[in-house]
């Protein structure tokens, strides 16, 4: 365990509140220090308060925040996770878009999507739909904060838990086995996904109003500060055009939170439609 | 007019003016029963820094309004130490309810001082008041209230579970006979054994061995092993244990104790061991639960061979070995024949638990030395640890070979054995890792050996080592050049303080820390005219040699240094800690950068004495919270009866984290 004081505790989780909207929870401390304790040693720092003041003025503090997000962000995920968004998109959303997407691409964001499998679960499932046989595009737009596990996405090589959702027959059609134990996805499911870099936290976000007809932003508020939360539902509410979804984790809620979007009911699950007016 | 927490505190904020304070107390105590949570959440922390306890007092007889009556109870409790002593009298106060609130109020707060007011509820007849008091009893840990908790185990079932569960939380050795005496046959058994394990007493042992294999109590199992597990803390071997062991040897079926303890030990989790039963169980979560160490001290302390691969086979982590090692030495289990079939069991995790468990002496060098080439590397590490422990230099040519190994686990392994050997075999085995062209993996693992076990006829090799072209080749040669005694060492640190690569750089600054002297504090001082990227690290170096003499360049330097170095200007100045450092200090309290501020005060909070106090105040009244924490925090640590006041203001803060650091303050303040 890091030697820290309350205060120590309080300025560093605060600083990183501010900076990625993350909220460390009273009692984290301990899950906190052990990310944080190889970062004081590689840096000859002996204690919290150190590093918060490295964090605050040192010139390469920018290198270090890249480091720690490394080091902080949750990357548990898994493909198909939480699938009954994925059978309300292909099922229930594509169609009811219609002609709609005749003339344009279904613009889809998965926010927060760690190593990429969510977007590339979404990706397999429209494809299985047929989407491309019946003449329709798609684009999937994902970010996060790690630099590392994009880079893992990027790859799109997979072993172990990442399949812990996956029956044996989709992971033989959909990947390759490139080692014992390790799969890649197969070009055509990662074609039309592209990963960028963002800080959902941070003023900009780099892209476009309105530029989305879905967002997939699930369990990563959970992490987040009940200002951030809600900073960033005003800006998916931007981001998303009118008529347009926003999918949460099961543990997440816009209850009592927005007026820029109203509950949808699909089978087994719940998503949140862009309303023409309010937020 | 609506009213959200923004507003609220907004509005408070505003209302600060003496004058205006009825005007806001009102609105405190109005906002206390609002509707809204987040509206009495702000309430809360007003109230518990605006109001004095009488002020909330009379919330709490308030029965019309329970919502403002518990809003009030949680601004009392928040006030911790400062409404102690206005609650306490509530203890004796003749309505029945207002005294039972006060008791929860006193177990919240958790101040040992309220122990008198607790045992006034305790002696009268209410039963939910003396429940009330027999809770917050065990919550302060109260000795003085055991005498009054063991009677109430002979009233109404909920006063004995009250009771109960406070002696467990106590855990006083007093309680044992008592709680022994509600065993098995009562409707509290299960608390009662519980209560036992928290106290950890050896003397049950022998009344809670025989229930645990008999069928009439199988409902009472679990918690007899927690309690079992809890009570073997510091118990010896016996011949009750062994017996136990045998009979659990003798029934495997689905049904028997030895099922049970199967189950508790192969659980990848220990779900009814989720939620602790007190704080102090919360650290020891990690390896494993309380039921699975239950589970595995019995398993050891009576000898359960069929019980042993689960166990052993947990004590590859960390974690598990820190209580499974010590606890199988004192047991001396497993042995002999059993020993030596766990080092050929099927499972690797098994055979590199037993190399752990087992004292390597126990098992002999050639047995060890055959298990370094086990298919698995988990056990060839394990194994080399435990050559480790043997200090054989017979076993030197297999770790020499070792230190060249692929496997990085390995390599440190080896190394870490070979450290512990004498000179010349450790010299013979160097040597060809340190030969020019040996694999760079295999000299950095060598130069690791030489960082904890010297060896002079290796030296000139080492220097030599300094100036390899890897940079990481470098970093470990200086390292294992620093235990070098005398100039040559010096020197070469000394050049490394300009290699081309700054980890070196860095690397070579710390090891001159460490070596200190006057030449070193010289150099550093030197160092500090210099505007780099290692000035910074120089600063620091200065700090923690506590070099009065750099205190006055760094003032100087001060003036024109960028941010983090004027932060470790300020840190580096706590740690000289002279009087001129803290004048310094003192005067960066008024700098215009917050964390300048920030830093000072931190550094005076360090320094402060005695005298200090009005220093103190200054910084307790300050509008930033971290200067009221450090002022906290200096109270705590000088623990003078003058603190005491400012104490007790700073125990009633706005900002939750001043409020806690000034209540552990004065959890020892006189």
């Amino acid at each position: 365990m890091i030697e820290a004081s309350g205060a120590d505790w309080k300025l560093l989780t605060d600083l990183l509140q501010e900076r990625f909207g993350l909220h460390y929870a009273e009692g984290r401390e301990e899950i906190l220090a052990a990310r944080l304790r190889p970062r004081l040693e590689a840096l000859h720092l002996d204690d919290l308060r150190a590093y918060y003041h490295f964090l605050r003025a040192h010139p390469a503090r920018e290198e270090e925040f890249t480091e720690l997000t490394r080091r902080i962000t949750n990357n548990e995920t898994y493909f198909f996770r939480e699938p009954a968004h994925f059978d309300a998109i292909t099922g229930h959303i594509v169609p009811a878009f219609g002609g709609e997407l005749r003339h344009r691409p279904l613009k889809v964001l998965s926010a927060a999507c760690s190593s990429g499998e969510e977007p590339y679960s979404l990706s397999i499932r429209l494809t299985d739909a047929g989407l491309e046989l019946a003449g329709l595009r798609w684009e999937i737009d994902a970010c996060d904060l790690n630099p590392l596990r994009l880079e893992t996405a990027r790859q799109a090589t997979y072993e172990g838990l990442a399949f812990r959702a996956t029956d044996d027959a989709t992971r033989e059609r959909c990947f390759r086995q490139v080692a014992p134990g390790r799969w890649e996805l197969r070009e055509r499911y990662r074609r039309q996904v592209k990963f960028f870099l963002a800080n959902l936290a941070a003023p900009t976000l780099g892209v476009g109003w309105g530029a989305y007809d879905i967002i997939l932003c699930r369990n990563m508020l959970i992490y987040f500060s009940a200002a951030a939360f809600d900073r960033l539902i005003a800006r998916f509410a931007q981001l998303i055009r009118p008529g347009g979804f926003l999918f949460l984790g099961h543990a997440e809620s816009l209850f009592d939170r927005s007026t820029a979007f109203a509950p949808v009911e699909f089978p087994h699950t719940m998503g949140y439609r862009r309303l023409e007016t309010g937020g | 007019m609506t009213r959200t927490p923004a507003f609220l505190s907004s509005r408070l904020e505003a209302l600060s003016h003496p004058a205006e304070r009825s005007l806001r107390d009102a609105l405190i105590i109005e906002a206390l029963g609002d509707p809204s949570p987040a509206v009495r959440d702000v309430a809360v922390a007003w109230a518990a820094r605006c109001l004095e306890p009488g002020e909330l007092l009379p919330c709490m007889a308030d029965d019309a309004d329970a919502v403002l009556r518990n809003a009030a109870l949680a601004a009392l409790e928040r006030q911790g130490p400062y409404a102690v002593e206005a609650v306490g009298r509530l203890t004796s106060d003749p309505d029945p309810d207002v005294a039972m609130f006060a008791c929860q109020v006193l177990g919240g707060i958790g101040s040992v001082e309220a122990t008198p007011a607790l045992l006034v509820a305790l002696a009268r007849p209410e039963v939910n008041l003396r429940q009330a008091a027999a809770e917050a009893a065990g919550r302060l840990r109260a000795r003085d209230a055991v005498p009054a908790l063991i009677s109430l185990m002979e009233r109404e079932p909920w006063l004995q579970l009250a009771a109960v569960d406070a002696l467990g939380a106590i855990g006083d050795e007093r309680a044992v006979e008592p709680l022994l005496a509600l065993v098995p046959g009562s409707f509290v058994a299960a608390p009662a054994l519980d209560a036992l394990r928290r106290i950890g007493s050896t003397a049950p042992l022998a009344r809670l061995l025989p229930l645990l294999t008999a069928r009439e109590h199988a409902a009472l199992r679990v918690p007899l092993i927690r309690a079992i597990g809890g009570c073997l803390r510091d118990a010896a071997p016996s011949a009750e244990l062994l017996a136990l062991g045998r009979e659990l040897e003798g029934e495997h079926g689905t049904d028997s104790a030895w099922r049970l303890l199967a189950d508790r030990l192969s659980g990848e989790d220990d779900d009814p061991d989720a939620t602790p039963a007190a704080p102090d169980d919360r650290a020891r979560l990690r390896g494993g639960g309380i039921s699975a160490r239950g589970a595995g001290a019995i398993a050891l302390a009576a000898g359960v061979a069929s019980l042993h691969p689960l166990l052993i086979r947990r004590a590859t982590d960390a974690d598990w070995a820190a209580w499974i090692v010590p606890l199988a030495r004192r047991f001396g289990v497993p042995a002999g024949a059993a020993a030596t079939a766990l080092l050929s069991h099927g499972d690797p995790e098994v055979r590199a638990g037993t190399l752990r468990v087992v004292p390597a002496a126990a098992i002999g060098a050639s047995r060890l030395l055959a298990l370094l080439a086990d298919a698995d590397e988990i056990v060839r590490v394990a194994a080399l640890d435990a050559v480790g422990e043997l200090a054989d230099d017979a076993t030197a040519p297999a770790l020499g070979e070792r230190v060249g190994s692929a496997v990085a686990a390995e390599r440190a392994a080896a190394a870490r054995a070979l450290a512990r050997l004498s000179d010349p075999a450790v010299a013979a085995e160097l040597a060809a890792p340190l030969a020019e062209g040996a694999p760079e993996a295999a000299t950095i693992a060598a130069l690791s050996v030489l960082r904890h076990h010297r060896v002079a006829q290796l030296d000139d090799r080492v220097l030599a080592l300094v100036r390899a072209p890897s940079p990481a080749l470098r970093r470990a040669a200086l390292r294992a050049a620093a235990v070098i005694p005398g100039s040559p060492a010096e020197v070469v640190l000394f050049r490394a303080l300009a290699d081309r690569d700054a980890a070196v750089q860095v690397e070579a600054l710390e090891l001159l820390v460490g070596h200190g002297g006057p030449r070193v504090r010289a150099t550093l001082l030197a160092m500090l005219g210099v505007a780099d990227s290692l000035r910074y690290h120089v600063i620091r170096a200065l700090g923690r040699l506590g070099a009065v003499e750099s205190a006055a360049p760094l003032e100087t330097l001060f003036g024109t240094a960028p941010l983090h170095e004027q932060l470790e200007i300020l840190t580096a100045l706590e740690r000289i800690g002279n009087a001129r450092s803290r004048e310094f200090l003192a005067e960066c309290l008024t700098h215009s950068h917050v964390e300048i501020r920030r830093a000072a005060a931190q550094g005076l909070a360090s320094l402060a004495g005695a005298d200090d106090m009005a220093l103190l105040h200054q910084l307790a009244t300050s509008s930033d919270w971290v200067l009221r924490s450090e002022a906290a925090r200096a109270c705590g640590r000088l623990q003078l009866p003058a603190g005491r006041p400012l104490l007790l203001d700073l125990v009633r803060d706005l900002e939750p984290v001043v409020a806690r650091t000034a209540r552990a303050a004065l959890a020892g303040s006189p």
